[in-house]
């Protein structure tokens, strides 16, 4: 247990090393929040109570500002670490020494994330504020409370997705712009981007065999009373299936993957 | 006059080579180019989604049909695609070539530094996508809005095309200039990258005040919005005009404080 809260710290440390960066990354990331207000708020320009493709004015602003900060919140980049290790002879440490590859990237990962997860639960708290207050959306605390749940439960849910697909490198010769693909797609399909309802009912009803949705829309659309108790209970309980399912494969996929593992490197 | 005909001809011949020699290169990295390509496709979906997002509302908006607003963002992703493909990579490397001192040797061939420097690279598989998947929304626009095809629109449409990539290459490289001065300019490419995505909807989605600044102060809108508009006869006399003098004014712009930073360069190794 000590090495891996050795590998945490080592986290923070990691993360508070760039410190500009981290800021410049999330003044980039207030750009598409931006555009897409202005867009929605043009679409439905002097007509804040119509419902367009099933969202009032108010759900459709909560959920652009919702699900840019729970899309950065979520968000991996150790898949190209994965790589890296793959490819360059990095895994080899982990096969002489008693230290579990897969708790290593957990809590590395946790360390590096803790001070932006931090900021940006600081601010999910203001912009909750800002719709109860400014918007006169409902809220209360049970609500609250279930979102934060889902929101944990979809943090790991993303960390099992993509840890499945860093383990994609074992296989391929070269990976490129692969990840940076894949992240897209996966985004798109999580409501990242838009509502899922915007692909249509047949599709997004089809997205909900998949766990993707349950990393962001899920949660967004918890928060925007667009969810019955029912539905909300059972979200939760697919996100616990769908973690638990993802640890299996990642488990089965890094036992067939170190058996093609060639120790490349010194 | 003849003799800047032979320079502008031989420059011309060596952007030939210049994208022969990138086309080859990436060919020979197969996994880089066949991915690359993939992950346009990617962006290329997004940008899809937000016409998607017109025509669900299926409003006017700001007296934009969903169908002006395909024309809109079908230019938009071609005008990427000069940029992502011809420029992008190429203003990024700046900094490294500044840094690493590999600019000394090209400072001595017998070409423009700028022009050596800043196109010498190109991705000719991400311009393709872009390029192609832009014009057909684009003739898909402009067929559904039943805009006549003739040969005003279509030299107007073209020349404020070119105009627009011309903005855009002098726009995005004048901060990366800074690198002259200054060792670590990541930051600043990262922020102008997401700026880019400012035109991703058409400049009439927002406030009158943020469409002055970006068409005049910070002329972001300039670089793909105005073929739209002049197709649509949306163009009043001034916007023509600025229209036609960006291109000029911005080009003129990045290149006098491009000779003023070279004139300020201090070699980096030896």
């Amino acid at each position: 247990m000590q090495k891996y809260l050795c590998t945490f710290q080592l986290g923070i440390q990691n993360a508070m090393e760039y410190r500009a960066n981290f800021l410049l990354s999330m003044v980039s990331a207030v750009w598409p929040t931006f555009i897409q207000f202005f867009l929605w708020t043009s679409i439905y320009r002097g007509d804040t109570a119509a419902v367009i493709n099933g969202y009032t004015y108010v759900q459709i602003i909560a959920y652009t500002l919702m699900a840019n900060i729970v899309s950065r919140l979520i968000r991996t980049g150790f898949e190209y670490e994965i790589n890296e290790d793959i490819k360059n002879g990095g895994l080899n440490k982990f096969i002489v020494k008693p230290v579990d590859y897969f708790c290593y990237k957990l809590s590395s990962f946790l360390g590096q994330k803790l001070i932006q997860t931090a900021f940006l639960l600081l601010l999910i708290g203001g912009v909750l504020l800002l719709l109860r207050l400014r918007f006169g959306m409902a809220l209360d605390l049970l609500r609250i409370g279930v979102f934060f749940l889902s929101l944990l439960l979809a943090f790991c849910l993303n960390f099992m997705i993509f840890f499945s697909v860093g383990m994609m490198a074992f296989w391929l010769f070269e990976v490129g712009f692969l990840f940076e693909a894949i992240r897209i797609v996966i985004i798109m399909l999580s409501g990242g981007i838009f509502p899922l309802d915007i692909f249509g009912a047949g599709v997004s009803r089809a997205l909900g065999f998949l766990p993707f949705k349950y990393t962001i829309s899920f949660p967004v659309e918890l928060i925007n009373s667009r969810l019955e108790p029912f539905a909300l209970g059972r979200g939760l309980l697919v996100q616990i299936f769908w973690i638990i399912l993802l640890t299996g494969i990642a488990r089965l996929l890094w036992r067939a993957g170190s058996k093609r593992y060639v120790a490349v490197g010194g | 006059m003849r003799e800047a005909l032979s320079e502008m001809k031989k420059h011309g011949y060596l952007y030939g080579l210049f994208l022969k020699n990138s086309l080859i290169a990436q060919l020979e990295y197969r996994a880089n180019f066949i991915t690359g390509i993939l992950m346009e496709c990617g962006y290329l979906v997004v940008k899809i989604l937000y016409v998607v997002v017109f025509y669900i509302s299926g409003k006017t908006v700001n007296g934009l049909s969903p169908d002006a607003s395909l024309l809109f963002i079908g230019t938009f992703v071609t005008i990427t695609g000069f940029y992502a493909g011809l420029f992008m990579m190429n203003f990024f490397e700046l900094r490294h070539q500044i840094n690493s001192g590999s600019m000394d040797l090209l400072i001595t061939k017998p070409v423009s530094l700028q022009f050596i420097l800043t196109l010498r690279r190109a991705d000719v598989g991400i311009m393709a996508v872009d390029i192609l998947a832009g014009l057909v929304m684009v003739a898909v626009g402009w067929s559904r809005l039943k805009i006549p095809f003739d040969l005003v629109n279509a030299l107007g449409f073209l020349g404020f095309l070119c105009g627009g990539a011309v903005v855009g290459y002098a726009l995005f490289l004048l901060p990366q200039i800074c690198s002259f001065w200054f060792i670590e300019t990541s930051a600043i490419s990262e922020v102008t990258d997401a700026f880019w995505d400012f035109n991703l909807v058409p400049m009439l989605v927002y406030d009158r005040l943020i469409q002055r600044i970006g068409t005049f102060v910070l002329p972001i809108f300039v670089v793909t919005n105005f073929p739209a508009l002049f197709v649509l006869g949306r163009m009043n006399r001034i916007y023509i005009i600025w229209g036609i003098a960006a291109p000029f004014l911005m080009l003129g712009l990045t290149r006098l404080f491009w000779n003023y930073a070279v004139r300020h360069y201090t070699s980096a190794s030896s």
